[in-house]
């Protein structure tokens, strides 16, 4: 297999989405800055979030060129020690935000996020750990497929309990159940196209199914409130949502002229940045992102459907499914489809670790894409990953 | 297709069903109820704000053309907090405790709060509760600076009267009601003006935003600044002098008021009333008859200042010459009732003539009088009917002047009133201003004509208004009729200076010729409707300023008296007359002679 050229519509897609992003943050940046300064007494310039976001999306493409160099090969063999670091990452922003340490930043009793003041510098470990439980996930498979103990225990303890602690350590203690669904979609991705049996799927969603409803049986009403069935701001968030898209109508007000930026949708720059493009372009506007995201996705999966390395493919497709679970609990949650979680839309909310992280797979799968195999008989395709694995096993310094 | 196409095949569904699902949710929300969030958001956005107008600014005249201020607006500001904030939210985002949050009301406020804490607090859903009105713009920048969370302010606007009590009666104030007296409360319609009106989108804290092309904006029509023709140092005098004479009198004096005015235009240049109270904290004032402007709000008999009128209408009839005689006995009978000159006139018993009958005042020379416009023995109901087209067509006695401000109407009876109240007992204490009520305001402005060839001006306070920092006169006003001949009218002057040599002229400045009448008023006790025994108004009326015949008076001046022991209008209004005639000589700088 030689190397050919990377799949460069992936990138473009993404250098699309971060200028819009960044056009939208300049439009209403100064906006935003003079309600929150009225509404909480901050001081913040008028520039200041177009700045601060423009650095951010500067970093983001760096860490994209990163991803795109750094063989893969190293981040698999760090993979086990990553997500372990991850867990204690996100263990310990919870212990010391309940310790009230300065450096965790807490939001309505959910501590997310390391911040480092004098840089003015915020890191959500969870992040990592999305990345980090792609890289372990996707070697587990690897691993216990080559050894025929895919429907095994030898797989299955392992790679429940990576759903098992990011349930507890990201939906439990930082109460965020967004990013726990993008994970386990990440690892039921995975798991779907890594061949394990359609049996043992259906289980697996039985007892998740299960658990969910004896968590309900015995604690209904703080079910509800982590579904966010009961959110006391979240009618008001969606009907100032729904009120951008609405009043954006085809075309859209034009940019700058979001009246909605003005303090009456919240996060506005971060996650209801979807509604203020409505607002802005209107459905023209909703609709090119849509199909920018489709078309990313798409190709994105092309290329882990054309990757023989199993590692490497299964990495590709967790990444599409954390791209793709953001975007429908994102968009879902703005539309009222489902109910509003706190989660990013990848590359246009402002926000640092996000994106960065975000930016840093897309740049992995570009690496992965100038391996694909194109073109080839559908035949071939399954029944050749094992052989052709052992010729990356030389290169692969994993024994 | 292989198991793993099936697999990818999955994951590619849930896109293309993602771009279905969410395109034809935003298709609805963006294209299909489009008109109707537009709606929503413009209930939840469009605000609508009155901008308030300003309220018109009072001046008084300083000379003959500056002005100075009467009534000033001054900023202040009203100080709230919000106890659902602060409750809500203390110890997190820097939003002090309620506890703490009032210490620092207190240390910066102090006094000016002026309302129960436990009160402030009850409610804790309660999101605005006012705790200190009329701030002062250094404390509130103390408040400012304090940055306390959950503590606002909004501006407001206070009178002030920067002369303190000078002219309060007749500036008068509105109350919050906007209901008031004086010149607050008679020009409140132009004073007010007449708010205007915003309408525009807002950010979420109400700031209006430039963008959308709804945006309404009326202006504020601010109220007019009025200027008065109140001269500030002729009132200022004038209450001084009343004053001094009240506090001179120990108790005898109930209350002074005086009237100066311009007998060639109506206009009034001071109008005191005494005792007085400040406008500016009108509601430490216990007795609600202070804030009242007597010169024109309360009717009075005012006695014999009124002769000059009687005599006048005789001679303008062609049926008096001053000059003939009558005979004095001190009493006459009218209609089997005797009525009897005041006290002490005895010693003019006897023929004299009617221009000695004014100088003495006898009561008797004035019923003779109306007599003579009757049938010369009797007062015939022609000779009533004489007086009374007279005193109310003419003068404007017993009905409202038309000055600006809120006035009486008093009482005069018409000879044909249906009661038979205007009867010839009536009329003949009438030729010397018993019987009926008059304002002081309405006996002045009739006076003015009397003395200033035959020429009605309705008084006036107002000499204009004040715009862009200048004075805009108003439109000067003509007579509005002839009362009495010019010949009547001189006859009258010299007759009233005769008089004067009889009451005070010797303390006129030397050089200047004055004229006046005085009268002494038995009052009614408003308790049993008979006259007091122990208790009498001293009035004068009179002018300044005519050094020959042909000269017109340049002041017309009126003080009354209003007595708690036994007033005389020769003994106790003279003296007031005199020092402020003596004053207005020098303060329009006439040349004496």
């Amino acid at each position: 297999m030689r190397k050919h050229k990377a799949d460069r519509i992936i990138a473009l897609m993404v250098i699309i989405l971060m200028l819009i992003s960044l056009v939208i943050v300049y439009a209403i940046g100064g906006r935003v800055a003079v309600a929150n300064n009225a509404a909480h007494g901050k001081n913040f310039s008028d520039s200041y979030f177009f700045t601060h976001h423009a650095v951010v999306i500067g970093a983001s493409i760096l860490f994209m060129i990163i991803g795109y160099k750094l063989p893969y090969q190293l981040l698999a063999k760090i993979a086990k020690k990553l997500f372990w670091l991850s867990i204690v990452l996100c263990l310990m922003v919870t212990i010391l935000g309940r310790m009230g340490a300065g450096i965790v930043t807490c939001d309505l009793g959910a501590c997310r996020a390391f911040y480092v003041p004098v840089v003015s510098v915020g890191f959500a470990p969870v992040e990592l750990l999305k990345i980090s439980a792609a890289l372990y996930g996707a070697y587990l498979i690897k691993s216990r497929k080559e050894t025929k103990q895919l429907d095994s225990k030898e797989f299955w303890v392992p790679y429940a309990s990576i759903f098992a602690m990011t349930a507890l350590f990201v939906g439990g203690f930082q109460k965020d159940l967004g990013s726990t669904v993008v994970i386990s979609m990440m690892l039921a991705s995975m798991a779907l196209v890594g061949g394990v049996s359609w049996k043992n799927l259906v289980i697996a969603g039985f007892v998740l199914l299960l658990a969910v409803g004896v968590l309900i049986a015995v604690a209904p009403h703080r079910m509800a409130r982590i579904m966010g069935w009961e959110g006391e701001g979240d009618s008001y968030h969606l009907e100032s949502s729904i009120i951008s898209f609405g009043t954006g109508g085809l075309f859209g007000l034009g940019l700058g002229n979001s009246i909605q930026a003005s303090g009456y949708l919240p996060e506005s720059l971060t996650d209801s940045i979807f509604s203020i493009i409505g607002e802005t372009w209107g459905f023209i506007g909703t609709m090119a992102v849509l199909i920018v995201f489709a078309i990313m996705l798409t190709r994105i999966i092309n290329v882990s459907r054309q990757t023989e390395d199993t590692e490497k493919s299964l990495f590709t497709v967790s990444v599409f499914a954390w791209i793709l679970s953001h975007v429908i609990i994102n968009v879902g949650g703005m539309l009222g489809i489902i109910p509003m979680k706190g989660i990013t839309l990848p590359f246009l909310s402002y926000g640092g670790t996000s994106m960065l992280f975000a930016a840093f797979a897309v740049g992995v799968v570009l690496q992965i894409s100038g391996w694909t195999k194109r073109k080839e008989s559908n035949e071939d395709s399954s029944s050749g990953w094992g052989q052709r694995r052992t010729r990356y096993s030389g290169s692969s310094s994993r024994s | 297709m292989t198991s793993r196409d099936w697999r990818y095949f999955w994951l590619k569904l849930i896109v293309a069903g993602m771009v279905v699902v969410f395109g034809a949710t935003l298709f609805t929300v963006q294209i299909v109820e489009h008109d109707k969030h537009v709606a929503e958001a413009n209930v939840m956005r469009i605000k609508q704000y009155e901008l308030l107008a300003k309220r018109g600014e009072v001046y008084f005249m300083d000379g003959k053309n500056n002005v100075s201020p009467a009534i000033m607006n001054e900023r202040t500001w009203t100080i709230f907090v919000d106890p659902y904030f602060i409750i809500k939210n203390a110890g997190s985002n820097g939003v002090l405790s309620k506890e703490e949050t009032q210490a620092k009301l207190v240390e910066i406020l102090g006094d000016a709060i002026n309302v129960s804490w436990d009160k402030v607090w009850a409610n804790k859903d309660n999101m605005y509760y006012e705790i200190a009105k009329n701030v002062d713009y250094d404390t509130v920048v103390k408040i400012k600076e304090a940055n306390l969370r959950g503590v606002g302010r909004k501006e407001t606007s206070r009178r002030v009267y920067p002369n303190g009590t000078l002219a309060a009666q007749l500036l008068g104030f509105t109350n919050a009601e906007g209901v008031g007296s004086g010149v607050e409360g008679a020009f409140n319609s132009r004073l007010t003006g007449e708010n205007g009106m915003l309408k525009t989108v807002t950010d979420v804290n109400e700031i209006p935003l430039s963008v959308g092309d709804d945006n309404i904006e009326i202006k504020a029509k601010d109220g007019e600044s009025i200027v008065l023709t109140i001269d500030e140092n002729i009132q200022r005098k004038v209450e001084s002098i009343i004053k001094k004479a009240v506090d001179n009198h120990k108790g005898g004096i109930g209350s002074a008021s005086a009237l100066v005015m311009e007998p060639t235009t109506g206009k009034v240049w001071a109008m005191a009333n005494y005792p007085t109270y400040n406008p500016g904290e009108y509601w430490t004032e216990k007795d609600a008859n202070i804030y009242v402007n007597r010169v024109t709000e309360t009717p009075y008999e005012p006695a014999s200042v009124c002769k000059p009128f009687t005599y006048a209408v005789a001679i303008n009839e062609g049926k008096l010459n001053p000059d003939e005689t009558y005979l004095n006995t001190g009493s006459t009978k009218v209609d089997n009732r005797v009525m009897n000159n005041a006290y002490g006139t005895a010693t003019r018993n006897g023929v004299i003539t009617f221009r000695k009958a004014l100088d003495y005042s006898l009561n008797t020379g004035s019923i003779e009088v109306l007599r003579k416009m009757g049938d010369g023995a009797n007062i015939t109901y022609d000779a009533r009917k004489t007086l009374y087209s007279y005193l109310y067509d003419s003068f404007g006695f017993g009905k409202k002047t038309g000055v600006e401000l809120y006035e009486a109407n008093g009482i005069i009876v018409s000879p044909d009133d249906p009661s038979g109240e205007g009867n010839a007992v009536r009329y003949a204490n009438m030729t010397f201003g018993q019987g009926m009520n008059l304002t002081m305001l309405q006996v002045a402005a009739g006076f003015s004509s009397l003395i200033n060839g035959g020429d009605y001006y309705t008084p006036t306070v107002v000499a204009g208004t004040y715009e862009n920092k200048k004075l805009v006169p108003a439109e000067a006003k003509l007579p509005v009729r002839k009362t009495i001949s010019n010949g009547t009218s001189v006859e009258m002057r010299k007759m009233l200076q005769e008089v004067r040599s009889e009451n005070g002229g010797q303390n006129d400045l030397p050089g200047y010729r004055v004229g006046v009448k005085t009268g002494t008023a038995e009052t009614i006790n408003p308790k049993t409707g008979q006259y007091w025994s122990g208790k009498t108004n001293a009035s004068a009326l009179g002018f300044g300023g005519a050094n020959d015949d042909s000269a017109l008076p340049s002041y017309v001046i009126m003080v009354r008296l209003d007595g708690e022991t036994l007033l005389w209008g020769s003994l106790d209004a003279i003296p007031v007359f005199t020092e402020i005639s003596n004053f207005m000589l020098q303060y329009l700088r006439i040349q004496p002679k």
